[in-house]
């Protein structure tokens, strides 16, 4: 019997002992920053916390209420540690002509300094979320912008912005192909807004290969990218569509589509459509997606209306309690001015029997909308190319209709500032990422 | 025996089990951490004018509905932006009373060229509800001719024609809801600030003179100003303190000029950006506010990079006054080289103004993620944003 009771005892000893030690690893890595955290949660709390010391188990456990705020920390930072590798690093390479930047803390191809020039997010390398990083594809876009300039000489408009190159009698070789380019210098010129941008010629070729830095045999360096995206008036790597109509856009017979043409911001909805409609009217971009708001809210707009159940007011059914459309479609067709394809000429009728508000919108809106385009004009086939269904959608009303914002991560929707992965919710998954960044100091 | 055996399984247990419940603990932190700020925001802090009537869904409590603040490019989150004590909601709400009341009023007189408003003179008062005092019942018409707009909306809740002087009672008390005996109900901030061209409670001078060159956001720096220091070229307030940065940036250059120690040409052994007096025996006149000032000028040095720059006393003027351009009787109109300025004054100045950038967590941008942003992280512990779920941020 007495064995039996020491051998318990004994085991309990060194279970004791056992968790003391766990807790005293745990509490290890931690010991750097012991004072700091003392020192922040007596600010906090009133109280000065104590650590784990190895053999005084079971004071600690007495006052373990006490040290839960150290816990708290203890798991926030084992939550990130899983995340802890270099972004930078981490990104994959697909084209080697994509030379890693320095200082570049979301490893998209874009230093610090120019995203916080140009209005990108330092630390979110695919603000749309299409799995290319930003840079990348803002070098794309640059590469197809500066294609489609004329050379020096060959404007047809003295206020056209222009690309010139002075060839000289030598070639370099990129290091990355090997390919072969003249030595010369090259740049842009936009009289318009008297600035220019010069770099050597073989920038361009490492731009058309989705990166701002260039390494020849000759020159290497980096084009300064704020003012490349200045010149070319560009700022969003978002490829425009020719449907997306400017506010000022004049229909014969119909006059300006639009009924007000100001746009402060530039983002493709007028100053009166925002104020009626709540949007930001001095941030052309306000959910930082890179996509200016217009064009986004018009998809997104047409998204929902192709997820509304259909409703057959003549097949005896009770209409549904939610919004829903009503197929008008008629026997016969219209044209897109933009790119001619045909279209029906009838119209969804949409109601929200709620707000009992409703709004008629033609196929033609429909097919301007999933262009990212409010306005719309469409085209007779019979007699050819008069003017037929045009305008511009009621926005507010369109919105109130479709109940808009509806999902999260449509253009309105409020993130919290903890909300660090942007899914509407401030929960562990963001805990993991503010983990990951515990302790790091961004200060100058 | 018994007992004791129990005893040991019950303990054997709870050590099994202790690992898992470290992280239900440390939740269990970040949710007591931010137990002490719980309280709804919205009651929390003090109204000191009964007029300044609680705002529904304003997240922040600063006077300023979420929808509102979203639609006029204000933060959400951050009830006092430009941390001069004074909610946003507040200052905004006075300022914008302020602006209406300078206004010019037409008729009679000859039109006026951009901003006026009519007055809708009608036979009758209304009570303040907070106060008491008798308001007269009409109002003010506010017209935008260049941008053809007009306040108050023709389909506005409270007024369709006109912005009642309760309202401007309202927001001379620093709110822009109402209650009186007829009019009840709030003013259309965003239509309001577009309609009088104002975007920030923040009362410009006349000395800041508009700038030349192209400025595409209007914060009074020109696009190549801007592109050249680095800055934010499609931001007019990129610290997000509502001060346009240009005048905040040269109120702070005038700030530390002031505070540069004067020495004598080619003193040696000095390291620290100094200035050398160039005054002369002579005025000169601000075209703004005829103010005099010496028409000789301020080297400043930055021995450390081997640059200096003249900076006329016309040009602290207008510096302390938000401006880097000037217009003096003696030295004529101009501008300073804004971007030799800045390399001149080096370290100072990157240190005067804090432009981020904050790293992903630092909720209270004081450039680490540590125990305060963590109190902060907990207090919206579970809150959900989603428009689906929580109407205040549909």
């Amino acid at each position: 019997m007495r064995r039996l009771r020491r051998r318990a005892c004994q085991r309990h000893i060194k279970d004791n002992k056992k968790l003391s030690q766990n807790i005293q690893c745990h509490s290890e890595p931690f010991a750097a920053l012991k004072d700091k955290l003392c020192e922040e949660s007596t600010f906090l709390t009133g109280q000065t916390l104590r650590f784990a010391q190895g053999d005084d188990f079971k004071i600690l456990a007495k006052k373990f209420k006490r040290r839960i705020v150290s816990a708290g920390v203890a798991a926030a930072i084992t939550l990130g540690t899983a995340a802890t590798t270099n972004k930078a690093l981490a990104a994959g390479l697909p084209d080697p002509h994509q030379l890693p930047v320095s200082m570049d803390s979301d490893g998209d191809f874009l230093a610090n300094r120019e995203e916080f020039a140009i209005g990108y997010l330092l630390f979110d390398p695919d603000q749309n979320r299409n799995l290319i990083p930003d840079g990348v594809e803002l070098a794309n876009r640059c590469n197809s912008v500066i294609g489609s300039l004329p050379w020096q000489g060959q404007q047809t408009d003295p206020n056209q912005t222009y690309k010139w190159h002075t060839p000289v009698f030598g070639i370099e070789f990129c290091e990355i192909c090997g390919a072969t380019i003249n030595m010369g210098p090259a740049g842009i010129v936009n009289p318009r807004l008297n600035l220019s941008v010069s770099f050597p010629l073989i920038a361009l070729h490492y731009i058309e290969h989705g990166s701002f830095s260039y390494n020849g045999t000759i020159h290497d360096g980096r084009v300064d990218v704020p003012s490349l995206l200045r010149v070319l008036e560009t700022r969003f790597p978002y490829e425009p569509n020719d449907h997306q109509l400017p506010l000022n856009y004049v229909v014969k017979g119909s006059g300006q589509l639009a009924p007000d043409a100001n746009d402060l911001d530039r983002d493709l909805l007028a100053d009166t459509e925002e104020l009626a409609s709540g949007f930001d009217l001095y941030d052309a971009d306000q959910d930082a997606n890179i996509v200016p708001d217009g064009i986004e809210l018009a998809k997104q707009c047409s998204s929902v209306i192709d997820q509304l159940p259909v409703y057959n007011p003549y097949g005896g059914g009770l209409p549904p309690e939610k919004p829903y459309k009503i197929n008008y479609f008629q026997h016969g067709l219209e044209l897109c001015e933009i790119c001619g394809n045909q279209v029906n000429m009838g119209y969804w009728h949409i109601v929200n029997p709620k707000l009992t508000l409703f709004i008629d919108v033609y196929d033609i809106t429909c097919h301007y909308l999933s262009h990212g385009s409010f306005s719309f004009s469409g085209l007779k086939i019979d007699p050819p190319n008069g003017p037929f269904h045009n305008g511009r959608v009621k926005i507010a009303l369109l919105l109130s209709i479709l109940e808009m914002p509806k999902r999260c991560g449509d253009l309105g929707t409020i993130y919290l500032p903890g909300d660090i992965n942007k899914d509407c919710k401030e929960d562990l998954n963001d805990l993991a990422d503010f983990a990951d960044n515990w302790l790091q100091s961004t200060g100058p | 025996m018994r007992k004791l055996r129990r005893a040991y399984q019950k303990n054997q247990r709870q050590n099994k089990r202790f690992k898992q419940r470290i992280v239900s603990a440390g939740v269990a932190a970040v949710i007591t951490l931010g137990s002490s700020a719980s309280i709804s925001k919205a009651i929390g802090p003090d109204l000191p004018d009964p007029h300044q009537l609680s705002v529904k869904c304003d997240a922040d409590a600063d006077l300023l509905a979420n929808k509102e603040e979203t639609a006029i490019g204000y933060n959400v989150f951050r009830a006092d932006q430009n941390r001069n004590g004074i909610l946003d909601g507040v200052e905004l709400a006075r300022y914008c009373c302020e602006v209406v009341k300078e206004l010019p009023v037409y008729p009679p007189g000859p039109l006026p060229d951009n901003i006026y408003k009519i007055e809708h003179a009608l036979d009758g008062l209304e009570q303040c509800e907070v106060c008491g005092q008798w308001i007269h019942m009409g109002g003010w018409e506010i017209i935008n001719r260049k941008l053809n707009l007009r306040y108050p909306d023709p389909n506005d809740p409270m007024e369709r024609s006109f912005l009642p002087d309760l309202a401007l009672h309202y927001m001379e008390h620093g709110s822009f809801d109402c209650q009186g005996s007829r009019h009840k109900g709030r003013v259309n901030i965003p239509r309001l600030l577009r309609v009088l061209e104002v975007r920030y409670p923040y009362d410009p001078n006349e000395h800041q003179l508009p700038v030349d060159g192209n400025d595409l956001d209007k914060d009074l720096l020109t696009d190549n100003e801007e592109l050249s220091a680095g800055w934010n070229l499609y931001d007019a307030d990129q610290n997000a303190n509502l001060i346009p940065d240009g005048p905040e940036r040269a109120g702070r250059c005038a700030e530390i000029i002031d505070a540069l120690p004067v020495y004598e040409p080619n003193t040696p052994g000095i390291e620290e950006p100094y200035k050398i007096n160039y005054f002369q025996k002579g005025i000169e006149t601000c075209h703004i506010c005829s103010a005099l000032v010496n028409m000789g000028y301020w080297l400043v040095v930055n021995p450390k990079l081997g640059l200096s720059i003249q900076v006329p006393d016309i040009v602290c003027h207008y510096m302390k006054h938000g401006s880097f351009s000037f217009a003096g009787d003696v030295h004529g109109k101009g501008r300073i080289d804004l971007n030799l300025l800045v390399n001149v004054l080096g370290e100072r100045y990157k240190a005067s103004i804090d432009l981020g950038p904050y790293n992903l967590g630092d909720f209270n941008e004081d450039h680490i993620v540590n125990l305060l942003d963590l109190a902060d992280f907990s207090n919206q512990w579970l809150v959900s944003t989603d428009p689906n779920e929580n109407e205040c941020y549909r």
